[in-house]
């Protein structure tokens, strides 16, 4: 019983949660409307005199070739060691199985800013393919681990049987079992490389967002970065659609019935060699970022005294957090309305603010200050404006949030309330809400640590005066001052990155 | 109105005449399913009816159509003789006063005993929770959370959370199927008792047909979103109107037969009959037969189920057809033995 057949001549969902939905749904979509504008500004000469230019052609092929090249390093890495972690016997598998996933606290600015510290001669493309495959290689990596844990045991067995029974070959029959996990995780990564700006900036590498940033410095041409931005965007859209036809088409073979705790492969003498694949990962990632940071803060001092990195930790936090509290705010309304009234529309509007979330930070920060010049001029370079840029940004974080704490509740609980003669808002002030205020709080404290951690937004729109942990290490990584830095380095570890982890981690 | 007032008025009273819930013609489609078709009953003042059915025929629809969670596609549902839903009117589930019972109690977790009792009530209502929790049993017990109690004290929770308000019309979703066996019978025995105590009309969706055959005094099946038969118990265990809910109700033996000149004949016996003559069915239940030592028909003990106050046999006759006999303790043969089987009173005849 309970079924819940399908859902178009369900009773309509209240206005008070329509309205509120709908308008920010549309206001979530402003960046990119504003970005479509302003490339259409001077006409289409002059967009496709923007376009057609061969270093937009060389800036496709270095993006492109970055993101390639980084994705199939994070599949490399992450498939043997996703695997040893949940179907083999390895020792201190359940330590490790967490320790990989740790390097996704990690800002790629601020492991960028430990590797040019140690060796300035890797800027270029080979420190950015470094820093952003430690960083980014766990976007395979967790969704691998989650298939390989539902993995069919017999699968194992049958190639046992067939004599198929070597490590290496149990491993690619494994990933070819969950190549579903692997997209879903490659185009994660893809879409990361594409969309970071502190990595590739910080080894100055000439790939789209750090182009865009330049185009924007260089300050008389807004139709050149509005192109490029669109063109990225573009790039990603495709990737997106990409990555959908490909899942469309694959069988999955990972079964959905409770599997029985796999009986985990001896690995036998191969077992050094995942033990020290699994230590190099997580030295290269996590291990090494770390201990040059507190190398910079312990030998050489900063002139930068406590003072300072605590009231650049203050505006990290304050404009952070009041952005949380306001972006949950907006989304409370869409959640609940997705999962207590599901209907077409509904999901529609789930998925618009979904769209902002794919643009670069880099993108939304560029566009957000078109807006900020033309239409909220009093406000540009305030607080308001970086409030509300944090919150297009994040907003599809927070939905989601609140719509997977607001699906836990048994549907039949609203239907007993309205039985009880409630309305339907006094069922989501009186029912729904208590039960998802934890959900929602965790909901802040996510969109405030990722906040707290964004650097192009944060670089472009913060209000004049004000310095966060993240631009100051930017600021002084940009002029090789590592020893400046190092202060700001050890406190976003401390204050974002292990909190991160930590909130992530217990999800 | 207080419940100690009902107590002593309503416990024996008659049902009034007008139906308290009246379903004329009821229609729902989802897509291209058509959930329920053309459905029509009463549900008489102070009455528990049951809507009996199979999972999936469309007994969560109609309840949740008449509580107001769906709206009605065609035909119309009526409280007291006021139109509530219709394909025009949609009257919201909060000013139905229509009181409901989850199948799993759905109590809120967030709130203590006594709050999810007074969930209904106007603030301060607190002598009326006091009353809810005594009716129910569960004295005391009002600073206790959802998660402390057993899940027959949930049920009663919800129950009393329903009755508090003091609706019209209480809906039962299947309130007792998730309880354990152990229990089941104890808890619905007392719920349906309060609700008769309280003279609360009452509309229990079940698919146990001893649920419903127990507790009910109209019961209405439902098979493929139709009304296959409503009646009395007794009525539609005598006089089933279609194989389909002679098979559904009860124990069925049913046996191939032919009519010819207005008589039947089957393997266990013949009767006068109304039907062309070909093919039929009869239906005989299995305690309408016995095993007899001179002139009944042969057969051989295949299966034996053993149930303490008395049992059944399967038995083999000797044409082939297998039928169920219900025996006492005394008679209950071995497998392999060779018994008679004789047939008592008349078969119900289903032509073809």
């Amino acid at each position: 019983m309970g079924s819940n057949p399908g859902f178009d001549r369900r009773v309509a969902p209240p206005a008070a949660l329509v309205v509120p939905a709908v308008l920010a749904a549309l206001a979530s979509l402003a960046p990119l409307a504003y970005l479509v504008d302003i490339a259409f500004d001077r006409g289409m000469p002059e967009l496709w005199d923007e376009l057609w230019q061969e270093r937009t052609c060389r800036l496709v092929v270095r993006s492109g070739l970055l993101a390639a090249c980084v994705t199939l390093a994070s599949v490399v890495v992450s498939v043997p060691l996703a695997w040893a972690v949940m179907r083999s016997d390895l020792r201190g598998r359940r330590i490790w199985r967490i320790v990989l996933a740790l390097p996704l606290a990690i800002p790629s600015y601020l492991a960028a800013f430990a590797w040019i510290s140690w060796a300035p001669s890797l800027a270029g493309f080979w420190g950015a393919f470094l820093v952003l495959t430690a960083v980014s290689y766990p976007y395979v990596y967790l969704p691998l681990t989650a298939a390989f844990g539902r993995l069919d045991q017999s699968l194992d067995e049958i190639a046992t049987i067939h004599g198929k029974g070597s490590v290496t070959r149990l491993v690619v029959l494994a990933a070819r079992q969950c190549r579903g996990a692997v997209a879903g995780g490659s185009l994660l990564v893809a879409l990361y490389v594409l969309s970071d700006f502190g990595a590739v900036a910080t080894m100055r590498y000439d790939a789209f967002t750090w182009v865009i940033y330049g185009a924007y410095r260089a300050g008389f041409n807004p139709t050149r970065a509005a192109v490029l931005a669109l063109v990225l965007v573009l790039i990603a859209l495709g990737l997106v659609v990409a990555e959908a036809i490909a899942r469309g088409r694959t069988v999955s073979t990972v079964t959905t019935r409770a599997v029985e705790t796999p009986r985990p492969i001896r690995l036998r003498n191969r077992s050094l060699w995942f033990q020290s694949a699994a230590l190099s990962v997580s030295m290269i990632s996590l291990g090494f970022p770390v201990w040059r940071i507190l190398v910079w803060v312990d030998t050489f001092g900063s002139e930068d005294g406590l003072g300072d990195v605590a009231s650049a930790l203050w505006g990290s936090v304050r404009y952070s957090l009041i952005a949380a509290i306001l972006t949950v705010l907006v989304a409370l309304p869409i959640g609940l309305l997705v999962a207590r009234y599901p209907s077409r529309t509904s999901l529609l509007l789930d998925r618009a603010t979904y769209v902002t979330h794919a643009l670069p930070g880099i993108v939304v920060a560029i566009s957000m200050v078109f807006i900020g010049v033309r239409v909220l001029r009093p406000v540009y370079l305030e607080a308001p404006l970086l409030v509300l840029a944090y919150v297009a940004l994040f907003l599809p974080l927070a939905v989601g949030g609140v719509r997977a704490s607001a699906e836990q509740i048994p549907i039949a609980l609203d239907d007993v309330a309205r039985s009880l003669g409630k309305g339907p808002m006094a069922v989501v002030r009186r029912v729904d809400l208590p039960l998802i205020a934890p959900g929602i709080a965790a909901s802040t404290a996510l969109v405030t640590l990722a906040a707290m951690k964004e650097l192009p937004v944060t670089m472009l729109l913060r209000p004049t005066g004000t310095e966060t942990l993240a631009t100051r290490l930017w600021t002084y990584t940009t002029v090789s001052d590592y020893a400046g830095a190092g202060p700001y380095a050890l406190a976003i570890v401390v204050f974002v990155a292990i909190p991160t982890a930590i909130a992530t981690g217990r999800r | 109105m207080n419940d100690a007032e009902r107590d002593g008025t309503m416990s024996d009273a008659h049902p009034s005449d007008r139906p308290t819930l009246s379903i004329t013609n009821l229609s729902k489609r989802f897509g291209r399913v058509d959930v329920l078709r053309g459905v029509s009953f009463d549900a008489a003042a102070g009455s528990v009816t049951a809507v009996l059915g199979p999972s999936g025929q469309g007994k969560t629809t109609l309840l949740r159509l008449i509580a107001g969670f769906e709206k009605v596609d065609d035909g119309s549902i009526e409280i007291d003789g006021v139109l509530i839903g219709s394909s025009g009117v949609h009257v919201r589930p909060d000013r139905r006063g229509v009181g409901i019972v989850p199948q799993d109690g759905a109590l809120f977790p967030h709130l203590d005993v006594a709050a999810n009792i007074g969930f209904g009530l106007p603030r301060g209502s607190s002598t009326r929770v006091d009353e809810m929790m005594h009716l129910v049993g569960l004295d005391g017990m009002g600073a206790r959370r959802p998660s402390e109690i057993s899940g027959g004290q949930q049920q009663r929770v919800a129950l009393a959370r329903a009755l508090a308000p003091s609706p019209r019309l209480v809906l039962l979703d299947e309130p007792f199927s998730a309880l354990d066996a152990g229990l089941r019978a104890g808890i619905r025995d007392e719920v349906i008792g309060i609700l008769r105590r309280t003279g609360t009309t009452t509309l229990l969706v079940t698919h146990d047909q001893e649920e419903a055959m127990s507790t009910a005094d109209h019961v209405v099946v439902l098979l493929g979103g139709v009304v296959a038969q409503q009646g009395s118990p007794a009525d539609i265990y005598d006089h089933p109107a279609s194989v389909e809910v002679a098979r559904f109700i009860g124990d069925a033996n049913l046996l191939a037969a032919r009519s010819t000149n207005g008589r039947v004949i089957h393997a266990l016996g013949g009767q006068n009959c109304d039907l062309p003559d070909g093919d039929a069915t009869v239906l005989v239940r299995p305690e309408q037969l016995a095993l007899t030592s001179d002139g009944g028909r042969r057969g051989v003990v295949e299966r034996r189920a053993y149930y303490g106050h008395d049992g059944t046999l399967g038995v083999r006759l000797d044409n082939g057809e297998l039928v169920s006999v219900r025996v006492a303790i005394a008679d209950l043969a071995p497998v392999g033995a060779s018994v008679d089987v004789v047939m008592r009173g008349l078969a119900t005849v289903f032509g073809h």
